[in-house]
């Protein structure tokens, strides 16, 4: 019974709902392409006899929140919580329609602050963007999405990784040959306080360089990092009038703020991105 | 079971199989201060955390490398996998000090400025945007 399903039309089906429900991109890829990585991150570690991996990308901030001349509106725009939820809706839609296993990976950061699975790693292998110099996986049309993984023993026909990389574009290769720089390292270089360095040689990255820890601090800002950064600074004043006002000045509050509604500031740094070349047609309105 | 556990993972010898030695990297384990002052130069060297060639545009015939895991780490080094993952996550948050949040601040207001003033394509052609000190 099993062998005389279509498994291409029940992938078109799955695939189509997903854009009907917000995804810019659905892609199927093959699970055991990511199970070299380390133990613990491979898709069978998180869903036994996983047979495929459906990866959305979508829900990247709004073209009006590119524009915005207040930088602390991007701040606030940075969630995955709408693909979350699209990733739960597509499992639960796989698991009661045809009685496979079907797992949403969850976001969230594992035991050992860790993420359960590569998303980018996963998103590359199905084709939904490929690899960039900043880090982000950029789909050629619409650069950088928001990603969610659903993890299914469903048999599905996979499309797998792309031909072409978005990165680096052609204006980043140009920019490259005359200023030995590409938009995302000139706004942020790593040898002068940024977070990224690398070359272009004959088209493609190579020597890439990336502060994930810096990276880290500006794109959880003021959440979790920067309130436990304002706590040890708060903990370690012996003034109490003076730990008074970190603990109830404008940045402790922020992260407090952040880190209560959690849903709404997820990434508060996008520069890179926004300086990136990849995807800007989508975000040029009147 | 537990397959995303390698079978040597704690000090030397040791072997956690049971259900309740799993749990245990779950729970409150307190690295001690001597430890990770001693161990975190080396732990964050073998992660994730200052990223060199270890990228996807490499090609995966061995050219590309990955950060160890906390399990790979902790048997490299000898040590416990939970103070390894402790001394970790500790030392990824302990990178930069609080004042690396004022320059986060004035970076991102510095960069966004600079979109703004010419677009995209500014940064094509004309210098990188500055930075405040």
């Amino acid at each position: 019974m099993m062998d005389e399903l279509d498994w291409v039309s029940i992938k078109s089906g799955i695939l189509e709902m997903a854009r009907k429900r917000g995804a810019e991109v659905a892609r199927v890829g093959d699970p055991a392409l990511l199970e070299d990585a380390e133990p613990g991150l491979r898709p069978s570690d998180l869903l036994t006899d996983v047979k495929s991996m459906i990866v959305l990308g979508g829900a990247a901030p709004r073209a009006a929140e590119w524009q915005s001349p207040r930088v602390e509106v991007m701040e606030t725009v940075g969630t995955a919580d709408r693909m979350v939820a699209l990733g739960s809706s597509v499992a639960r839609h796989i698991e009661d329609t045809y009685g496979y296993y079907a797992l949403n990976v969850p976001t969230a950061t594992d035991q050992d602050d860790k993420a359960f699975l590569d998303f980018k790693a996963a998103a590359i292998a199905a084709g939904a963007g490929s690899p960039s110099l900043a880090g982000p996986v950029l789909d050629p049309t619409y650069g950088f999405l928001y990603l969610t993984v659903i993890l299914t023993t469903l048999p599905l026909p996979v499309d797998g990784p792309l031909q072409e990389a978005a990165c680096p574009a052609p204006q980043c290769v140009e920019m490259w040959d005359e200023k030995g720089t590409t938009p995302c390292m000139a706004v942020c270089p790593i040898d002068d306080g940024g977070c990224l360095g690398g070359e272009i040689q004959e088209g493609l990255v190579i020597k890439r360089r990336y502060d994930a820890d810096r990276c880290r601090d500006r794109v959880y800002h003021y959440w979790t990092p920067g309130y436990q950064a304002a706590l040890e600074r708060a903990l370690d004043e012996p003034d109490a009038r003076k730990r008074k006002m970190i603990l109830y000045g404008s940045f402790f509050t922020r992260t407090m703020w952040s880190i209560t509604y959690s849903g709404v500031s997820q990434g508060q740094c996008f520069e890179c991105i926004r300086a990136c070349p990849v995807g800007t047609e989508q975000r040029v309105l009147i | 079971m537990y397959s995303c556990m390698p079978r040597r993972h704690g000090t030397a010898g040791a072997d956690m199989s049971s259900p309740i030695e799993r749990g245990e990297l779950n729970g409150f384990h307190v690295v001690d201060p001597d430890l990770y002052d001693r161990y975190r130069a080396e732990v964050l060297a073998l992660t994730n955390s200052y990223q060199v060639d270890i990228n996807e545009f490499l090609p995966n015939d061995g050219t590309r490398k990955r950060g160890l895991s906390d399990a790979e780490i902790a048997d490299r080094l000898g040590l416990d996998i939970r103070d390894v993952t402790e001394i970790r996550v500790v030392a990824e948050h302990d990178e930069y000090p609080i004042e690396e949040y004022e320059a986060s601040a004035r970076f991102k207001d510095a960069a966004a400025a600079s979109y703004l003033e010419g677009g995209v394509k500014n940064l094509y052609k004309g210098d990188p945007p500055p930075t405040k000190r």
